[in-house]
């Protein structure tokens, strides 16, 4: 099986596609553990609760029209849901390539962060609301 | 004269219709009048929207989704075809015969 070289990740925020400004990407799935232990065992026993799902973004600043910052100060200050579609590599939907995709919203986002002569990048954890998170194979 | 007593598989289809209609999830049976409305949108920004590149024609749903686009100079709206008026001839009528005036 061929490994995974992240060379061109798809990542599309409120249907803009800003692969070309996002240094990194991580997606988080992972549902409450839920405590179901009970007098009929030796050990404990866990059981998959309520989702709790994230995609974080690494994002390099700009403050042009129509980028980073323009675009992601609305949905913050606005409070709008919005989607977030993430693929291994920019091809087509398919079985080696899947799509995750969720509607998010932003609780934070900090517009300008770094020192001095560093680029500046924003972090922006997009939490998935309700059962919106789908990984896509068509 | 009285019409007959519905049978009792009438009164059980009924029952079974009652339950159906009251387990449907609200979101399955949509607002009756309640159509999406989607209008063509020029993308004005470096990146693709939806898959269409700048200078490219997206159609979008109404909703904050496409306000937050609007509002980040990503997409505008695009101004709806204004199609000529066609001049129509003036008809003229008849010349009335006779002296009908009323």
């Amino acid at each position: 099986m061929a490994r995974t070289i992240l060379k061109n990740c798809y990542i599309e925020i409120n249907a803009a596609d800003f692969s070309d400004h996002c240094s990194s990407v991580e997606i988080n799935a992972s549902k409450d553990d839920i405590d179901v232990t009970n007098f009929g065992g030796s050990g404990r026993e866990h059981a998959h609760g309520l989702q709790d799902n994230s995609f974080v973004l690494n994002l390099q600043q700009d403050f042009a029209a129509a980028e980073v910052d323009a675009t992601l100060f609305p949905l913050w200050f606005n409070e709008t849901e919005f989607a977030v579609k993430i693929r291994p590599t920019s091809a087509v939907v398919g079985a080696t390539n899947p799509q995750f995709n969720g509607t998010c919203i932003l609780l934070e986002y900090s517009p300008l962060n770094g020192s001095v002569g560093e680029l500046s990048e924003t972090s922006i954890t997009c939490v998935i609301q309700r059962d919106t998170f789908v990984r896509a194979v068509a | 004269m009285h019409a007959p007593e519905p049978s009792e598989a009438y009164h059980a289809q009924r029952a079974a219709n009652r339950e159906a209609k009251n387990a449907a999830a609200p979101a399955a049976t949509p607002i009756r009048g309640a159509v999406e409305v989607r209008q063509a949108y020029e993308v004005l920004g470096r990146h693709a929207i939806a898959g269409v590149r700048k200078g490219g024609a997206v159609m979008l749903p109404n909703g904050p989704q496409t306000d937050a686009l609007i509002e980040a100079g990503h997409i505008k709206l695009q101004p709806a075809e204004k199609k000529p008026v066609e001049k129509s001839e003036p008809v003229k009528s008849a010349p009335k015969k006779g002296t009908d005036n009323g």
